[in-house]
């Protein structure tokens, strides 16, 4: 293509003719967004993300549709582009109902991925799901215990019953991953930047600062005024509620990454600010609000009056050991549930409190309130202290008046408002008023206090003054958060603050700008879970939140033993699986939000009707959520011009235009293959995969590429996995087989993974299979090859890669055994003639052929690139029985289940009109004459006149068939056909074979043939095949006869039952190696998790070989020359001067085509699984 | 020829509406009982649609003479009047030669070229259109003209496309003509979408044979074998009348193999579209023919290079290729002689609205909106205020009354911010909100989507939200500046021409019409007192004699009061239907 020189925003550039102003830009590193182009597709523009000005244009011109010409003058970002992109996902955004995030997420200060954590403890994952809150929360075994759980204020599933209980699930997963010592979750910290920053207090916030910037590889130091660590948590919770032991096991999960603590100093007491200033690069103050407010009335001097906060740390410290015998507590927070029930287990007689408000009004936490209820706290509401009373300077009682609730006061609550004459009075001989704290920092505005001049300032709540957003004071290296910035808050609240200090400080140590944090665009469907119709959640079960259940009230209120019990596992499970998962499934990867992130978009801008569709969850691997469409048609195209299947279309006009199978039906009421590339190509989260087996939530999950071993195609996938359990798969890109992938390698790991796998050697002991240890077997087999060497026929499929086979074939040879079969295979022609193991010209012949006969059956992605060639232009004669998918693109389509009788004639009417190449026929063929005799016995119909002269008016055609699915006499029809034609591994000519099998040109090139003559032998190890399936009699007998039956197979098959010794194997996502394409490409297999043995398949066989190589040793003699990065399709090349020319077999009996398809073992369970969850059988 | 009598009565889908069928039988039992010898035909429409049920006499005595408004109680007296008594009944002729008629001026202003045997043939007979000179154009072209002289002859004309854009037709096929594929496809839009145009429908019911002529011309000018006439299913006696033209055509080798003895073949088929108004764009329209969804596709490639199927194609619509036999039978001169500079021959409008003469005309280019709508149309319903035309439909925008004087051509029509568009001709009297009108025509083009653009599926749905608030009183400042903001995002992000022009009925009403807008924003009320949600209907206390007529109007109760005492309109319960200002023979209702 020529070059042209166009003007890209002002630059003049060279571009290629043809070229798409997107791709031109990409080139030139400007990125477009785009939602609705595919590189795999044909232009469509529609979603006008992409658009760009070009000079002359009338409107905006869709980059991924319009190509460049000489002298173009394009401009993809000005401010009107800017703003038209924007405002197009702005209207896009106006029709998405759906939730980008979780509420539960959303709420909490923290921002913890409360969806993600729920998930992965549902899944049995509680270290990633501790690894996962710790990416927010350091202190999930405290937070767990004491949180006021923000996020179940916002739980959708108390639309269908109650909220999940989300603090309980995390207290479950911090206490279990803090059980499992061995396997705690510790972070990885950053190796040292030898920046060292002090942290003032060492309380929820001081500690969350000091866990972050010490991953970062900064040194922590942090001064604390009391003698132990925790601040509020162990002075302020009591150890009921909060054990001191977990606390202190959570703070030295922190101590242990290397943060000091200095205990009992205290800042303007034992050290200066301008000491911190001085000596530190930065440092960050959260020393908390620790001076209770008195209610200022007369008496709070009195003996037996002490004020809430400093009753509690009185506790803990030792000093107050006794109680009155009547308590009363004033106020109606936390802390004063706290007092009171502190006050209990001390041994009061009686525990009043005392609020003015009702009990609605009150701060404190329900369960809380419940708790000390149960426990006998008695509650004397809409009642205010007016003096406490006292006797020889100490209390004796309490004058209270009665209040009542007026109007409401700026908070939104009922004022409580005296009732005139009301008063009387209360007997008590101790009173706790606990209304509130503040934190003590006048001390700041000292002289002392200065730096450079200057003092921090403050408000006039006396908190110190900070920039929200940043928890930046106004002194440059200091910080700030928590009840210091808040005034008393909640722990989580103070972590959030910590966080973000964390944040700010290593940006700060960084010397880069101090922004806030950036959130990611939230797409809602409402403010709250009130607004939202509850008929759309009518498809949940109501299912009550379980409750961890508590002590007994009578056993505790004389003790501090925790009171809230922990989940069972069970009990874990159950109420995991109440998480109705609001946020989306791929909010980490979905484009739409990342455009509407980078475009600054205002969702509410052209707020209006929102189309609510319901969800289809009908189909048990894909999810199809309409309400996320934004129609840009990917997966419509993808289904029907590139897997020829349409299952999707579009339905309605207008602004209620949307996608969906016809009729708006289920999925499942299609020709839908399940193959899973609508979920690949979808932008956003409209069409996800699901997974029948665990719970998936939007995590970053790991990604491993690696080669499909499930059949001939070889064709790249990307698993994404969590520990080691594969959670779902998509196609990768790929030289080879382009981006593609089946239902086999998209949804079948799922059997892989499935408990039915083996994963122990086992020995027939007294008639009965029976486990036992990796030596015992290996001897036993050994010993039995050796006694019956010679006399043992090797059997395997090609689901191993070439580094198992060949051991395999290496076992064989070593035992003198030269009978190597394998039941899949089917004979193959080019194999017999042309002496090639592979299909003789490469897949990507495909798009060269003007003509494409398709007879049979043949591999999706097969399937997939002959669909690609029909796009490009080629013609399509298909052989087959039935309408199948190719049926309604073929051009000619010969319904017959007689094959050989079709071709035969095409190469009689050949030879007869003279088509065939008479040169390279005297060249290559050795019985030209003696062939065309017996091709003259074949009958020539009219009907198929018209249509030989269609096959022969094509100059480039290409045969595809399936050597699975041909038997051999079909495969030699077609041959002989294109041998005829003379030009065979010719550019664009020739013939595509492809096979259910996979690795099958290696098993041949190592001497694997179809099974024969079988019946003489006394012995077979069979590799991963199970000729029993469909109940062969004549095998069975034959099997149970032998001396010697080893079967070695991922799943306990009807052959495995009635071997000697069974050995269990991995499939190929546990295994590393290397694979050969139909097309003899060796690619790569990669290890996705761990072996299900405990022993990789190679180092199994090596054992039984008695080799001391290593994997590397063995995978060089396996491949010899083999280069990873080489990944070109091979090609016949006849030789020039062949000493033995090729004998031509004429193929006539009438056969029905379609060989029995033997089933492989894995490829067969896959196939069950579908067939059994799609409901088709 | 001495003593034939001819009568012909107007059966197009207006005139059958009209009762024409009624008529025929009167008219066809009174020949019987008076036995008449008169040769009785259908014919198309005449284009007066306002005057049906029409019927045409010709006879020696006086020639052509068509009554108008005809009821089939009429008949016999003007049967009897003309052929027993033979003094025809003058105040029920509408055109006639001797006694000149009450619509003959009207008629007189018009050049008929497109409808030139519109209610004058029978369309399903081929011998009258052959009599009246049909495929005799034909003949010329195949017997002495190679198709680049088919193709000059055109483009000498100046024959825009009539389907809207006003594309130069000869230049269209001579893309095709210069692409050498051995298939192309000649395709007829005939999916006539627009809100109050039925110009092609009365061609297709008419005077079919035309069309056919019109596009065996274009087809031997580009080199097409095949052909598709895409009519839409709502036209179902255009189809037939297709149908048959096409059958007689084929049986006369016309249509076929070796048309005329020559080496020109021409297949032609009737694809009848499922009613998407998208279908009536060109790329939309062949994505239907394939079977697919009618959604319009990327241009370029442009139908010439690769259309139906891949291969080029050549699209005009109706009117286009009606007006080529004529052009080829006296010549491009002849022609242009009619028309403008720029905007050659004649245009078909339709009259719909509050206009007296509704129906179809056809004008040359160049005369005035004014003389349109006056000396044709015959001015406005009970003489009100005109306020403004919308023409070129949902596509189109309006005219405001200062602009009356804009010459009726391509460009004169574009510098206002409307468009000649496919020829509707909506006008609205004072009583018409403009605002309303914008909503009317945005609600029908969301409605029509295809669904494909995001501008257009979304944006204009936000904005007939934002129109729907306005007209209930519930706009609010910045909704105009809104409308506008995103009307020329979807002008400029749209692929195809239904969302390029959606917001144009709304940009050249804010344009003209900004008060209107504001009146209801700012001040909640409508001028025109056509938004119901601002209106509010009331009796006058002075004016009411309390006769209850009111009263029994009101579908919902609302109006309460004794015999001959002063009524009243209950607010909360009243609909705003008008039902009690219609009823209210002593004006004491008022709308306010």
């Amino acid at each position: 293509m020529a070059d042209i020189k166009i003007l890209l925003n002002g630059d003049e550039v060279t571009a290629k003719q043809g070229q798409t102003i997107l791709e031109v830009a990409t080139e030139y590193g400007i990125e477009i967004p785009t939602l609705c182009h595919d590189e795999y597709l044909k232009p469509y523009g529609s979603c006008w993300v992409c658009l760009v000005e070009v000079k002359g244009a009338k409107g905006f011109v869709p980059s991924c549709a319009t190509k460049v010409y000489e002298g173009m003058e394009i401009y993809t970002d000005s401010e009107e582009v800017h703003a038209a992109r924007q405002m197009a996902l702005e209207l896009l955004l106006s029709d998405h109902y759906a939730d980008c995030t979780a509420p539960c997420i959303l709420e909490c200060p923290a921002r913890v991925d409360v969806q993600g954590y729920i998930a992965l403890v549902n899944d049995g994952l509680y270290h990633e799901a501790v690894k996962l809150i710790k990416q927010r929360l350091p202190l999930p075994l405290s937070v767990g215990r004491v949180c006021t759980a923000f996020c179940e204020k916002e739980c959708r599933r108390q639309i269908v019953d109650e909220p999940v209980a989300i603090r309980q699930i995390k207290r479950y997963a911090a206490d279990k991953d803090l059980e499992d010592s061995a396997n705690t979750y510790v972070p990885e910290c950053k190796p040292s930047t030898g920046k060292e920053i002090a942290i003032v207090g060492a309380g929820p916030a001081g500690l969350t600062v000091a866990y972050y910037l010490t991953q970062q590889g900064h040194k922590c130091k942090i001064y604390e005024a009391m003698p132990q660590s925790g601040g509020m948590l162990r002075y302020g919770i009591p150890e009921y509620r909060l054990p001191k032991e977990i606390l202190d096991k959570e703070i030295e999960l922190i101590t242990k990454l290397g943060v000091k603590i200095h205990h009992n100093e205290q800042l303007g007491r034992d050290f200066t600010l301008q000491f911190l200033y001085k000596e530190f690069d930065a440092v960050f103050l959260g020393f908390g609000a620790w001076t209770a407010v008195s209610m200022n009335i007369e008496g709070e001097d009195l003996k037996g009056c002490h004020l809430g906060i400093d009753f509690l740390r009185e506790v803990v410290e030792g000093k107050i050991k006794k109680v009155g015998k009547n308590v009363a507590v004033i106020g109606g927070g936390n802390t004063a549930i706290d007092a009171a029930r502190t006050a209990l287990r001390l041994g009061a007689e009686k525990v009043m409190i005392v609020y003015r408000r009702a009990e609605e009004q009150m701060p404190a936490e329900d369960l809380e309130v419940k708790d000390a209820k149960d426990e006998g706290v008695e509650f004397h509401l809409l009642q205010n202290p007016t003096k406490i009373i006292g006797k020889n300077g100490k209390v004796e009682g309490m004058q209270i008046i009665k209040m009542r609730l007026g109007e409401p006061d700026s908070s939104g609550r009922r004022r409580p408002v005296p009732i005139e004459n009301s008063e009387f009075i209360m007997q008590v001989d101790m009173v706790i008023p606990a209304v509130s704290q503040k934190p003590k920092t006048q001390f700041l505005l000292d002289e002392i206090a200065k730096i450079n001049g200057e003092n921090l300032n403050l408000t006039r709540w006396s908190t110190l003054e900070i920039d929200e957003d940043t928890m930046h004071t106004n002194i440059d290296k200091i910080f700030a958060g928590g009840d210091l910035t808040r005034g008393p808050s909640t722990v989580v609240e103070s972590i959030a603050d910590g966080y973000k200090a964390a944040m700010s400080i290593d940006s700060f140590l960084r010397g880069e700008k101090i922004l806030p944090l950036k959130e990611k665009f939230n797409s809602k469907k409402a403010a709250s879970y009130k607004e939202l119709d509850v008929e759309d959640f009518k498809e949940y079960e109501k299912a009550s939140r379980i409750s961890s259940g508590h002590i007994k009230a009578e056993d505790r209120i004389s003790n501090f033993k925790e009171v809230e019990k922990i989940y069972t596992d069970k009990q874990a499970q159950d109420e995991t699986a109440r998480c109705i998962e609001c946020g989306c499934d791929v909010n980490p990867t979905c484009v739409l939000r990342k455009y509407a992130t980078d475009y600054d978009v205002i969702a509410t801008r052209f707020m209006g009707e929102v189309n609510n569709h319901p969800i289809d969850k009908t189909h048990p691997f894909i999810l199809r959520d309409a309400n996320k469409c934004v129609n840009c048609g990917r997966c419509v195209r993808t289904c029907l011009n590139i897997q020829g299947v349409g299952a999707l279309g579009y339905i309605y006009r207008g602004f209620k235009t949307l996608v969906a199978p016809d009729f708006g039906e289920s999925l499942m009421n299609t020709s839908c293959m399940s193959c899973g590339k609508c979920i690949d190509v979808c932008p956003v989260g409209a069409l996800t995969s699901r997974n029948t087996e665990y719970k998936l939530a939007p995590l970053d999950f790991e990604e491993v590429r690696t080669t499909c071993a499930l059949c001939g195609a070889g064709c790249s996938v990307t698993y994404m996995k969590e520990n080691d359990i594969i959670m779902k798969a998509e196609a990768a890109d790929s030289p080879i087989t382009g981006n593609n992938v089946c239902f086999n390698a998209h949804f079948g790991y799922e059997v892989l993974q499935s408990h039915e796998r083996i994963t122990q050697p086992m020995l027939r002991i007294d008639d009965q299979l029976q486990p036992v240890d990796w030596d015992e077997a290996i001897d036993y087999i050994t010993d039995k090859l050796t006694e019956l060497e010679k006399n043992v026929a090797f059997f395997s499929n090609g689901n191993y890669t070439n580094e198992e086979l060949y051991l395999i074939s290496r076992l064989a040879k070593q035992y003198k055994c030269n009978k190597k079969f394998s039941w899949e295979l089917n004979g193959s022609v080019v194999k017999d003639k042309l002496g090639i193991s592979f299909s003789p010209n490469p897949s990507a012949d495909l798009n060269k052929a003007e003509l494409i006969v398709l007879v049979g059956d043949v591999t999706h992605t097969v399937g997939v690139k002959i669909m690609q060639a029909l796009n490009n232009g080629a013609k399509l004669m298909l052989i087959h029985p039935d309408e199948n998918r190719f049926a309604r693109r073929a051009d000619f389509h010969i319904t017959t289940n007689y094959y050989i009788e079709v071709i035969n004639e095409f190469t009689k009417f050949l030879v007869e009109y003279r088509h065939h190449n008479i040169e390279y026929i005297a060249r290559n063929i050795g019985n030209f004459v003696d062939f065309n005799h017996q091709l003259q016995h074949t009958i020539q119909t009219d009907e198929f006149m018209d249509l030989a002269h269609d096959l022969l008016s094509f100059k480039k055609v290409i045969f595809v068939y399936s050597e699975s699915d041909l038997d051999y006499d079909t495969q030699n029809a077609i041959f002989n056909l294109s041998m005829l034609r003379g030009n065979i591994g010719a550019e664009g000519n020739g013939i595509v074979s492809c096979s259910e099998l996979a690795n099958k040109p290696y098993m041949l090139e190592n001497g694997f043939v179809p099974v024969k003559n079988y019946q003489k032998l006394k012995a077979a190890a069979i590799f991963g095949e199970d000729p029993l399936y469909n109940n062969k009699m004549d095998i069975y007998e034959w099997l149970n006869d032998l001396d010697f039956l080893l079967v070695a197979d991922s799943f306990m098959t009807e052959t495995a039952k009635i071997a000697h010794v069974v050995l269990p194997l991995n499939s190929f996502i546990e295994s590393d190696g290397t694979i050969t394409n139909d097309n003899n490409v060796i690619q790569k297999v990669t290890k996705v998790r761990n072996t299900v043995t405990g022993r990789e398949n190679w180092y199994l066989l090596k054992d039984l070989l008695g080799l001391e190589s290593t994997f590397e040793e063995l995978s060089n003699e396996a491949n010899p020359g083999f280069k990873s990065d080489e990944l070109v399709e091979s090609r016949y090349i006849p030789s020039e001067n062949a000493v033995e020319k090729i004998q031509l077999t004429f193929s006539h009996k009438p056969s029905i085509a379609r060989a029995t398809l033997e089933l492989n073992v894995t490829r067969k369970k896959i196939l069950e699984f579908k067939e059994e969850m799609l409901g088709k059988k | 020829m001495e003593n034939s009598v001819r009568i012909k009565v107007g059966l197009a889908s207006c005139g059958i509406a009209a009762g024409g069928l009624d008529v025929l039988e009167k008219v066809e039992a009174f020949l019987k009982e008076h036995d008449v010898k008169a040769q009785l035909d259908h014919t198309g429409c005449v284009g007066m649609c306002y005057a049906e049920v029409l019927m045409e006499i010709e006879d020696n005595e006086f020639g052509s003479t068509m009554y108008g408004y005809l009821n089939a109680k009429d008949i016999d007296d003007i049967l009897t009047a003309h052929f027993i008594e033979k003094k025809p009944l003058t105040e029920h002729i509408v055109v006639s030669e001797k006694f000149g008629g009450s619509e003959k001026e009207i008629i007189d202003y018009q050049t008929r070229i497109v409808l030139r045997n519109c209610g004058v043939i029978d369309p399903e007979s081929i011998d009258e259109y052959i009599l009246r000179g049909g495929y005799e154009a034909l003949q010329k072209v195949v017997k002495n003209m190679s198709p680049v002289d088919v193709i000059d002859e055109i483009k000498e004309s100046g024959l825009r496309g009539r389907g809207g854009a006003g594309f130069p037709t000869g230049l269209k096929w001579q893309f095709a003509y210069n692409n050498s594929a051995d298939k192309k496809y000649m395709i007829c839009n005939a999916d006539e979408g627009d809100p109050g145009a039925f110009m092609d429908r009365s061609v297709l019911e008419g005077d079919p044979h035309n069309l056919l002529e019109g596009m065996l011309i274009g087809a031997y000018a580009i080199g097409s074998d095949t052909g598709f006439i895409y009519c839409r299913a709502e036209y179902p006696l255009a189809v037939k009348r297709l149908r048959i033209a096409i059958e007689k055509a084929k049986e006369r080798g016309f249509l076929g193999n070796n048309i005329l003895g020559s080496d020109f073949n021409f297949d032609l088929t009737v694809y009848e579209g499922a009613g998407a108004f998208v279908c009536g764009e060109e790329t939309a329209l062949m994505c239907s023919i394939e079977g697919k969804r009618g959604m319009p596709t990327l241009r370029p490639p442009y139908p010439a290079e690769s259309g139906l199927w891949g291969k080029p194609s050549n699209i005009n619509n109706v009117e286009t290729y009606s007006n080529v036999p004529w052009i080829i039978r006296n010549g491009a001169n002849k022609y242009a002689e009619f028309g403008t500079d720029k905007s050659k021959g004649t245009k078909v409008f339709a009259l719909t609205g509050k206009i007296k003469n509704g129906g179809l005309v056809e004008v040359p280019m160049g005369m005035t909106l004014r003389d349109v709508i006056y000396k044709v149309g015959g001015g406005i319903i009970d003489d009100r205020k005109f306020k403004a035309v919308q023409l070129g439909g949902p596509s189109g925008g309006c005219i405001p009354e200062s602009l009356l004087d804009t010459p009726v051509d391509y460009d004169s029509l574009t510098k206002t911010g409307a468009i000649m568009g496919s020829g509707g001709m909506v006008v609205m009297d004072d009583t018409t909100c403009m605002v309303d009108m914008a909503r009317f025509f945005l609600n029908f083009t969301q409605d029509e989507s295809c669904g494909k653009c995001t501008f257009c599926r979304i944006g204009t749905k936000r904005m007939l939200e934002i129109l729907n608030r306005i007209t209930q009183g519930k706009g609010e400042k910045g909704d105009i500046e809104k409308l506008e903001e995103l009307s020329k995002k979807i002008i400029k992000g749209s692929l195809c021409g239904l969302g390029q022009t959606a917001p144009n009925p709304v940009l050249t009403t804010i344009k003209y019409f900004r008060d209107e807008y504001e009146a209801h924003i700012n001040d909640k009320t409508c001028p025109a007192g056509a938004c119901k949600a601002l209106v509010k209907y009331s009796i006058i206390e002075e004016k009411c004699i309390g006769c209850g007529a009111c009263k029994r109007a009101c579908p919902v109760d609302a109006i309460s009061g004794e015999k001959k005492e002063v009524h009243v309109i209950n607010q909360d319960i009243c609909i705003k239907c008008g039902a009690c200002m219609t009823a209210c023979k002593f004006d004491a209702v008022t709308k306010s």
